[in-house]
């Protein structure tokens, strides 16, 4: 149960970046917009702001943290460590599920009246979560400092929410949900607006079959880029 | 393959390039080191002792030669081997917002070996007082202190030491001396590397001396210092009102013409003998002064 130590480690060490209040902050300024805002209104809000949540938090947080990491020398550290590599890749992962997760069901149990397929929002959550910090791990790897990462990340990250404002004025493009990213929406969208079982099934399945081969890749050139040189 | 159980790490014909820049960082060097032994890696900078002790850590890839370790080749092993091994870098590795317990107990928690008493090691270092303190309030001799202990709180076989008392006052330096030589009694293999001659005479059992990727020499510090230093005789005389520092060979200095002439001659002002020091040695085999 190592990954859980390190687990551990991430959350306390992002806690004690300051981390959590940033996000505290965020979702409190979320809550006070909300309570102001019609459920009829907040059925198409809700879901663009929980979908929006997690990718962010995945893309904007991983890569502050591991450059951070990275500049108090504190991966090397982990390195001569027998702490695993996936072990130390899965718990950022978790953690920043952990914060997303607990962060999307408060705000939406708060302010949300209407009926919610909770199975759909926390897959969908999860799965968001899990791509996206991953994707983050993947531009970390390549970035030399802290500004560099934004700048590689900013387009990748216009890349991954084009389809996802494309499928909602073209519906019936259907190879948009190729797209990871429209993939985990319609899961997210679907908890607000119902889904169909086959639907759920087909979208968790293809998102967890990407996240199981991103994962894979990641952990390679995480390796590479900041740890092991050569 | 060795054969004997003693043998902690066994470099061979190891060659290594950098990638990104070709530079061709080290150049077939071999050497071995025993168990309970400690040894220094010395040489000028931009020398390869980074590099080498990279290479054997395994934070670089790709070398060629063998390097093998605890019995068994470099790029064998899995993150266990970090169970046995120590590392502290020249540049302190530590969570600059948790307090220094915060620090131990966290990378601690990764290891099997679990120390129960971090007080102790607090106190050997002379941190106790401090434990309860943010490390990025630390000075830099604290960082220091607290990397070490860090680096060997879970007792490993092997520990790797880069600069271990650079930038520290000659106390706290005396402090992770002790530390090592304590260590080497309880059969400890310490492999350290450091520009600094005095601490490589205190503490090493033997020295390697590495230059542009190639070593030049491997021996005890007092074997090198007899073959290749020399000690001397440096005089201080007035030459036409002048103040005159010369240095000669002490054991020719019986027949020296030069120096006589000086003797005879000249109003001296001081006459001091010297040992040879692994600084001639060094600067010897190196061409060139300490850093
Ligand atoms: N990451 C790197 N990429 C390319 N070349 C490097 C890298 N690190 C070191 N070098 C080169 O390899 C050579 C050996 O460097 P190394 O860091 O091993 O020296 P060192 O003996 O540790 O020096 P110092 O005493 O200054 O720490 C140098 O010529 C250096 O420029
Ligand atoms: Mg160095």
């Amino acid at each position: 149960m190592r990954w859980l130590t390190a687990l551990k480690a991430d959350l306390f060490f992002q806690f004690k970046q300051g981390f959590y209040y940033i996000y505290a902050i965020l979702s409190l300024i979320y809550l006070i917009i909300f309570s102001q805002i019609s459920d009829s209104v907040l059925q198409f809000v809700l879901p663009i702001v929980m979908f929006t949540d997690p990718s962010v938090l995945g893309l904007f947080f991983i890569g502050g943290l591991l450059l951070l990491e990275k500049e108090q020398g504190i991966l090397s550290l982990t390195y001569i460590t027998p702490l695993k590599i996936y072990e130390f890749v899965m718990s950022k992962v978790i953690s920043l599920i952990l914060i997303s997760l607990l962060a999307v069901i408060v705000i939406s149990l708060v302010s949300y009246n209407g009926s919610v397929n909770y199975l759909s929002l926390i897959s969908g959550i999860i799965l968001t979560s899990i791509i996206f910090t991953l994707y983050g791990f993947l531009i970390a790897s390549k970035a030399k400092s802290i500004n560099d990462y934004f700048v590689k990340m900013i387009p990748q990250m216009i890349l991954l929410i084009i389809p996802c404002i494309l499928i909602f004025i073209f519906p019936n493009w259907w190879f948009l949900n190729i797209a990871p990213s429209v993939s985990a929406l319609n899961l997210v969208w679907g908890a607000y607006h119902g889904i169909g079982y086959p639907q759920l099934g087909i979208n968790i399945t293809y998102l967890t079959l990407i996240s199981f081969i991103m994962y894979r890749y990641t952990i390679k050139a995480f390796i590479k880029g900041m740890i092991v040189t050569d | 393959m060795s054969n004997s159980t003693d043998l902690m790490i066994n470099i061979s014909n190891l060659n290594f390039t950098y990638l990104k820049s070709g530079k061709h960082a080290i150049n077939g060097i071999d050497f071995s080191i025993s168990k309970g032994e400690v040894f220094g890696f010395l040489g000028p900078s931009g020398a390869g002792k980074t590099t080498t002790q990279r290479l054997i850590i395994g934070l670089l890839n790709g070398y060629h030669g063998n390097i093998e370790i605890l019995g068994k080749e470099r790029n064998k092993w899995d993150k266990s081997f970090f169970e046995e091994i120590g590392v502290a870098f020249d540049f302190p590795n530590l969570y600059l917002k948790l307090t220094a317990e915060e620090n131990l107990k966290l990378i601690g928690s990764y290891y099997k070996n679990q120390t129960n008493n971090l007080d102790e090691l607090f106190d050997e270092v002379g941190l106790l007082k401090d434990k309860k303190t943010k490390v990025e309030n630390f000075s830099k001799g604290m960082k220091m202190r607290l990397n070490f202990i860090r680096s060997i709180m879970h007792s490993p076989k092997i520990m790797f030491f880069d600069e271990p008392t650079s930038g520290l006052d000659p106390v706290n330096a005396r402090i992770i001396k002790d530390k090592i030589l304590d260590m080497r009694r309880k059969g400890k293999t310490i492999f350290l590397t450091t520009h600094n001659m005095t601490v490589a005479e205190q503490l090493c059992d033997r020295v390697a001396f590495i230059n542009e990727g190639t070593l030049s020499a491997v021996d005890t510090p007092g074997n090198l210092m007899l073959e290749h230093g020399s000690a001397y005789v440096k005089i201080v005389y007035e030459n036409n009102g002048l103040k005159v520092n010369k240095s000669f060979d002490l054991t020719s200095i019986g027949y020296n013409q030069e120096f006589k002439h000086i003797l005879e001659t000249k109003k001296i002002q001081t006459i001091h003998s010297g040992e040879a020091t692994l600084e001639d040695v060094f600067i010897k085999f190196t061409g060139r002064e300490l850093i």
